[in-house]
C-alpha cells in the first residue's frame, strides 16, 4: 500500500482506540450507564477512524451516528472524554449535559448530530460553502450511511456541492442495513454512488471496507482534491456491522434475525484482526509496539469512564436554562 | 425626513450591513434578479458570491445558511414566501432554534430567514399563510415582525446584527406602505414592542396590514372611544411588559393578528394575560383571528381576514 | 383524590359567611388545624381551622359572602392533582348551573329556585369582571348589592366606581359643611362589628313595636344582702357582683310573668322553659374615640345558684372583653340584661333599642340617693333607675308592667330572691 509509516501507525492506533472506546460504550449501555441511545459501530470502525484521521483540527466533521462518532472524533484528534460524560448526562459534558448522545465540539468544528437522518448534508452544505469562502483550504468530512441516501436532503447536499464544487468529501459507509431494511432492497442500484455520479461528484468505491488501509488510500487522495479546490468526492466504503442496529433493538436482516453463519462470517473480518494481520505480515509494526498501543488506549478508555463516573450530574434551575436559550445581546455595532 | 416604501426599507438595511461587515450575505432562490425589490440589484454591489442563488432546494440554501452561520458568517436565507420555509421545518425551527442552547450554549448561530406572507392578496393557501404561530414555537429562535418602514429597517438590522438565529416574515400587505426612514444605519430592539398610538380605554394589539386597519378604526372611533394599539413586534418572545403597562391603563384587550385563531400568538397573550393580571381585567380578552380553515383563494380572503369592522366590532364588545 | 370544603356552619343561627382573609397561600400544603380562613358573620369574626390536610385550592376569592355549605376550596391530595384538576371546577360549577336554567337568566339571584340550590357557590356568584371584583374588595363593597351594567348584567369597573361615589354622597345637611371643611381626628370605617351592630339597631327599631318604661326601685334592702354576702367573700370562694342579685331578681321576674322570657321567631312568639340571659358588654372600638358592644349569652341562667351565676357572669365578661367569644357564645338568648350603672350619671333613664329576637331588655342604670318614703318617714334611699324596652307585638302592657312589679317586689324584698 502506499502509505507511509507514520499514516499505518496513526490508523492503527486509532483504531485500536476506536475498538476499545466502541467495546466500552456497548458494555456502559448494558450497565445502565449511558442515557438515550447507543448506535454501536462493531465491526463497522475502519470507516471511520480513515475518515478522521487525516483531518486538521480546523478541517470540518460531520460524524455518523454510528458508535456516535467516537470513532471519527478521537481519530480527528478530538478529546472524547467530554463527550462520554456527555453521554452519561453529566454537567461536565461537551454540551453541558444538554444534549444527551447529541453531541458538538464548536471548538474543534464538531457541530452537533440530530435525529434526522440525512440532515447531515444540510448544514454540510455551508461548512463548505463558508470553507471554500475562506479560502484557507479547509476540507468538509461529511459522514452518513447507507440509509441517508434515502432522503431528499442527500440529493440536495450532493446537488448543490456539485454546483458549488465544494471541499466535501461525501464519506458513505455502506453496511448494507438501515435498522432491519436491507439495501439491495432499498436502492435501485448496486453502488450508492451511483447517485453521486449522475450529479457529476468523483467517486470511488472502496470494496473492503474491513480494511482501514484501503479505506484510507481513496480517503487521502479525496482530502487533497478537496483541499486544493479540486471540489467534492463521494467515497462509498462496503462494510460490516456486528450487532443491531442499536442496543434493545432486535438484530434483524429485512424481517428476520440474522444467521448465525453470518455472524461467524463477520468475525473473520473483524477490522482489528484485519489491520493486525496485515501489520505483522509486512513488519509495518512489532508486537511489542501492538501491544503498548493496546494498552495505551487501554488507559484512555479507563480514564474517560473514570472522568465520567466522577463527574455530577447537576440540575440547574429553570430559570438558569432559560436564560441561556439566547446568545447574549450585543452592545452596539461589532 | 425622506420616505421609503416598507421593502425598500428593508434593501436599504441589508444593503447597509453588507457594505459594513463582509460576512454578511444573502442566498436564497432568484434573489440575484430579485423577485421582490428588497434584494432587487444588491448583486451589481456585491457580486454573486454574496446574492447567492441556489437551485430549489430549501434545505440547502437555508444549510449554507445554518452551517456558514455556525463558522462565523451572517447570512440571509430568504425563502421568498415565508410558508415555503415550512417545507424545511425542521431545519428551519427545530434545529435552528436548539442549535446554541443543546449544545451547552458555545457557539451561535447567527442567521436571519425570511420570506413574505399576508392574506387578502387572492394568492390563496400556500403563497399566503402566515408562519409567526408555527414558529414562534420553537424554542430558541426569535420571530419578529416589523410592520412599519422605520422598524423595518431597524429590526432587519437588528437581526443581521444579533447573534440569535432570527426569522421574520414580513408582509405583502405592507409590502409599499411609505414612511419616514433615517438615512444612517440604526438598531432597533428584537423584543420589544411598540405604542404606535396612545390611548385609554382598550389595548388593542396588531401587527402588519392589521396594525393600518387598527389606526383607522381608532381615527374613527377617536372621540367616542380611545383605542391605545401596540405593535407586538417580538412574537418570540412576546414582551408582556408593554402590553400589561397598558392594561394598567385601560383594563380592556383586544388582539388582531392575521394567523389562524388556534394556537397562535393570540391565544399565548390571552392566556398569559388571565394568568399574570386576572385582576386588571374588566372585560373578556376578545382575538380578532383567521376562521380555523384553510385559507379560500381569491375574494373570499377579504372577508374571512381580520377587518376594520371586525376589529371595531371587537373594541365595541370589550368597551359594552 | 379531592374534597370539597365548604362554608362552615358555625353556629345554629347562622346562614351566611363573608371570607374576610385567606390565611394560607393558595395551591400550598396545609396541616390539620391549620388557620385556613377568617370568616366573618353577623355577630363576629372567627378564625377557621382546616379540617383536613392536604394541598388546598381557592376556590372563592375573599371579600365574597356565601350560604353556609357552599364551596369555598378543596382538599387534594398531590400538589400535581391540584395542578391538573384545579381550575376548572369553578367553570364546571358554572356551566352546570347555568345549563340547568333557561338560557335568558342569570343563575344568581335565584336562590328561592330549588334547582338552584344545589350549585350554592354558582347561585351566589354575582356576574363580575375581575377588576371589579378586585375594586369592590378594596372598597368594602358587598357585590351582591351592586347592579351591573356590563354584558350580560356583568359587574364592571365603572358600577363599583359608581356604588363608591353614592356611598360617599353626603347626606344634605349643614353637618355636612362642617364636616367636609373641618379637619378630622379619625376616619372609622363603617365595617366589622360596628357595621353589624349598627344594622341590627336599624333593623330592631324598623321591624318591631318597640317601647321604653322606666321606673325606680329601693336598692337599699338588697344592699344590705349584698353586704352580708360580700363579707362571707372568702367562705364563699366568690364576691356576690350586684348584676347577679338583680338577673336573679329578673329571674323572678320571669317566674312571675313567663311571657317576658320569649322571641319572636317568623310569625309566632316562642315562649321558653329556660332562661338565657343576653350580657351586654362593652368592649374596645377600632380607634381611641369609638367602642363596640357584644352580647353574650349566659345559658341556663335559671339553673344557676347564686354563686355560680355570678361567676358565671364574671367569666363571661372576662371572656368577651378578651374577644374569646365564639359564634355560638352569640347567639339564642332569649332576654337581654344590659346594664350601664357605674358608668352613666346616677339616676340615668333611656329608651334601650331590644336585642331582637328577645321580646325584652333590661336596662339598669346607676343609683342614684333620693329623699324616699320608708314605712311614713321621709329618708335618702338609694334608688336604682331601670329602664326596660319591650316588644308590644308580645307584651301588651298588662303583662310588661306586670313582670316590671315583680321584679321590682324581688329588688324591695331580698327574701323573695330565693324561690329562683
Amino acid at each position: 500500500m502506499d502509505l507511509d509509516i507514520s499514516d499505518t501507525r496513526r490508523l492503527f492506533t486509532n483504531l485500536i482506540r476506536a475498538d476499545k472506546f466502541g467495546k466500552m460504550m456497548y458494555s456502559r449501555m448494558m450497565q445502565g450507564k449511558l442515557i438515550g441511545f447507543y448506535h454501536p459501530a462493531e465491526g463497522a470502525i475502519a470507516p471511520g477512524v480513515a475518515a478522521g484521521s487525516f483531518l486538521t483540527d480546523d478541517d470540518i466533521l460531520f460524524p455518523h451516528h454510528r458508535g456516535h462518532g467516537i470513532t471519527h472524533m478521537l481519530s480527528k484528534g478530538i478529546d472524547v472524554k467530554p463527550y462520554i460524560a456527555e453521554h452519561a448526562g453529566k454537567s461536565t459534558g461537551c454540551c453541558a449535559g444538554r444534549a444527551a448522545w447529541h453531541y458538538a465540539f464548536p471548538e474543534h468544528n464538531v457541530f452537533g448530530t440530530t435525529a434526522y437522518i440525512g440532515h447531515n448534508f444540510v448544514p454540510c452544505t455551508g461548512f463548505g460553502w463558508a470553507a471554500k469562502r475562506n479560502g484557507r483550504g479547509q476540507v468538509v468530512m461529511n459522514c452518513f450511511g447507507d440509509g441517508a441516501m434515502g432522503t431528499g436532503r442527500s440529493h440536495e447536499g450532493l446537488l448543490l456541492s456539485s454546483n458549488w464544487q465544494l471541499p466535501i468529501i461525501h464519506f458513505c459507509e455502506n453496511n448494507g442495513l438501515s435498522i432491519f431494511a436491507e439495501v439491495e432492497e432499498m436502492h435501485p442500484t448496486e453502488h450508492l454512488s451511483t447517485v453521486a455520479q449522475g450529479l457529476n461528484i468523483p467517486h470511488v468505491i472502496v470494496e473492503d471496507g474491513q480494511d482501514v488501509f484501503a479505506i484510507a488510500e481513496a480517503v487521502i487522495p479525496a482530502i487533497e482534491r478537496a483541499r486544493s479546490g479540486g471540489g467534492p468526492t463521494f467515497i462509498e466504503a462496503k462494510c460490516l456491522r456486528f450487532k443491531e442496529h442499536d442496543i434493545g433493538n432486535r438484530d434483524l436482516r429485512g424481517w428476520t434475525p440474522r444467521e448465525e453463519s453470518e455472524y461467524a462470517a463477520m468475525l473473520e473480518r473483524d477490522p482489528v484482526k484485519v489491520a493486525t494481520k496485515r501489520v505483522l505480515d509486512e513488519s509495518l509494526l512489532s508486537q511489542s509496539e501492538i501491544d503498548q498501543i493496546h494498552e495505551q488506549a487501554e488507559r484512555e478508555v479507563d480514564e474517560a469512564v473514570r472522568f465520567a463516573d466522577e463527574s455530577p450530574v447537576e440540575s440547574p434551575l429553570e430559570a438558569e436554562l432559560l436564560a441561556d436559550v439566547y446568545p447574549p445581546k450585543k452592545t452596539g455595532v461589532v | 425626513m425622506r420616505e421609503l416604501a416598507f421593502v425598500n426599507a428593508i434593501r436599504e438595511a441589508i444593503q447597509q450591513e453588507m457594505r459594513r461587515d463582509e460576512k454578511v450575505f444573502v442566498v436564497g432562490q432568484d434573489v440575484r434578479g430579485g423577485v421582490y425589490p428588497h434584494t432587487l440589484n444588491l448583486v451589481d454591489e456585491f457580486g454573486p458570491e454574496r446574492i447567492v442563488d441556489t437551485p430549489i432546494s430549501e434545505s440547502a440554501m437555508h444549510g449554507t445558511a445554518f452551517g456558514s452561520a455556525l463558522l462565523g458568517y451572517r447570512p440571509i436565507v430568504d425563502f421568498m414566501f415565508a410558508s415555503t420555509a415550512m417545507t424545511v421545518f425542521t431545519e428551519t425551527a427545530v434545529m435552528t432554534g436548539q442549535q446554541y442552547f443543546l449544545h451547552g450554549s458555545k457557539r451561535p448561530a447567527p442567521l436571519v430567514m425570511t420570506g413574505a406572507w399576508g392574506i387578502g392578496k387572492r394568492t390563496a393557501n400556500d403563497h399566503a399563510m402566515p408562519i409567526h404561530g408555527y414558529y414562534s414555537r420553537a424554542p430558541g429562535l426569535r420571530v419578529v415582525i416589523p410592520s412599519t418602514p422605520y422598524d423595518a429597517k431597524g429590526i432587519f438590522t437588528a437581526a443581521i446584527r444579533d447573534d440569535s438565529p432570527v426569522m421574520i416574515p414580513w408582509c405583502t400587505g405592507v409590502m409599499m406602505l411609505k414612511g419616514p426612514v433615517p438615512e444612517e444605519s440604526y438598531e432597533l430592539p428584537l423584543d420589544k414592542a411598540s405604542i404606535k398610538r396612545e390611548g385609554s380605554d382598550v389595548t388593542v394589539l396588531a401587527n402588519s396590514e392589521q396594525l393600518q386597519f387598527a389606526l383607522k378604526v381608532a381615527d374613527k372611533l377617536s372621540g367616542e372611544i380611545s383605542m391605545e394599539v401596540i405593535d407586538p413586534i417580538s412574537f418570540s418572545p412576546i414582551d408582556m411588559e408593554t402590553i400589561l403597562n397598558s392594561l394598567e391603563k385601560t383594563n380592556r384587550l383586544v388582539i388582531v393578528d392575521e394567523d389562524w385563531e388556534m394556537g397562535g400568538f393570540a391565544a399565548t397573550v390571552a392566556a398569559r394575560v388571565v394568568d399574570e393580571a386576572f385582576d386588571l381585567l374588566d372585560a373578556p380578552v376578545k382575538r380578532v383571528c383567521f376562521p380555523n380553515m384553510p385559507i379560500p383563494g381569491g375574494f373570499m380572503e377579504d372577508y374571512l381576514r381580520p377587518n376594520p369592522e371586525k376589529i371595531e366590532r371587537a373594541v365595541r364588545d370589550v368597551c359594552a | 383524590m379531592s374534597r370539597d370544603y365548604v362554608l362552615p356552619k358555625l353556629a345554629m343561627a347562622m346562614n351566611e359567611g363573608t371570607i374576610a382573609e385567606w390565611l394560607v397561600e393558595d395551591g400550598t400544603r396545609v396541616e390539620r388545624g391549620d388557620q385556613l380562613l377568617t370568616l366573618e358573620t353577623e355577630k363576629t369574626a372567627y378564625e377557621v381551622e382546616a379540617p383536613e390536610a392536604g394541598f388546598f385550592k381557592i376556590l372563592v376569592a375573599a371579600g365574597e359572602t356565601l350560604d353556609c355549605g357552599s364551596v369555598l376550596g378543596r382538599f387534594f391530595d398531590s400538589a400535581d392533582e391540584l395542578a391538573s384538576a384545579g381550575i376548572q371546577t369553578d367553570g364546571q360549577n358554572q356551566q352546570q348551573a347555568s345549563a340547568s336554567l333557561p338560557p335568558s337568566v342569570d343563575t344568581y339571584g335565584l336562590a328561592a329556585n330549588p334547582d338552584v340550590r344545589a350549585y350554592d357557590s354558582s347561585a351566589q356568584r354575582k356576574r363580575s369582571s375581575p377588576l371589579a371584583r378586585k375594586l369592590a374588595q378594596l372598597n368594602d363593597i358587598d357585590l351582591h348589592s351592586v347592579i351591573g351594567t356590563g354584558p350580560k348584567g356583568r359587574v364592571v369597573k365603572r358600577d363599583i366606581e359608581k356604588a363608591v361615589a353614592v356611598r360617599r354622597r353626603p347626606e344634605p345637611s349643614a353637618l355636612t359643611a362642617v364636616a367636609s371643611t373641618s379637619e378630622l381626628l379619625a376616619t372609622i370605617p363603617i365595617s366589622g362589628m360596628r357595621k353589624t351592630v349598627g344594622a341590627k339597631m336599624m333593623e330592631s327599631l324598623q321591624t318591631s313595636a318597640q317601647l321604653s318604661s322606666f321606673w325606680e326601685a329601693n336598692l337599699t334592702p338588697l344592699m344590705a344582702a349584698r353586704a352580708e354576702l360580700v363579707a362571707k367573700e372568702e367562705e364563699l370562694g366568690a364576691r356576690v357582683s350586684m348584676n347577679a342579685l338583680l338577673i336573679k331578681a329578673m329571674l323572678y321576674g320571669i317566674r312571675r310573668v313567663p311571657l317576658a322570657n320569649s322571641c319572636v321567631i317568623g310569625d309566632a312568639i316562642e315562649i321558653y322553659k329556660d332562661v338565657h340571659v343576653g350580657f351586654a358588654v362593652s368592649v374596645p372600638g377600632k380607634t381611641q374615640f369609638d367602642s363596640g358592644l357584644i352580647v353574650p349569652v349566659i345559658r341556663n341562667a335559671n339553673q344557676y345558684g347564686l354563686i355560680e351565676l355570678n361567676e358565671k357572669i364574671k367569666e363571661t365578661v372576662i371572656r368577651a372583653k378578651a374577644g374569646e367569644c365564639t359564634q355560638d357564645d352569640l347567639v339564642g338568648s332569649t332576654i337581654t340584661f344590659s346594664t350601664t350603672a357605674g358608668l352613666a350619671p346616677p339616676g340615668h333613664r333611656s329608651t334601650p333599642i331590644l336585642n331582637l329576637p328577645n321580646a325584652m331588655l333590661i336596662g339598669p342604670s346607676t343609683p342614684i340617693e333620693r329623699p324616699w318614703n320608708v314605712n311614713g318617714e321621709v329618708k335618702l334611699q338609694t334608688i336604682l333607675p331601670i329602664s326596660v324596652t319591650f316588644d308590644h307585638r308580645v307584651l301588651d302592657g298588662d303583662p310588661a308592667v306586670r313582670f316590671m312589679s315583680a321584679m321590682n317586689e324581688a329588688i324591695e324584698n331580698p327574701a323573695l330572691l330565693l324561690s329562683v
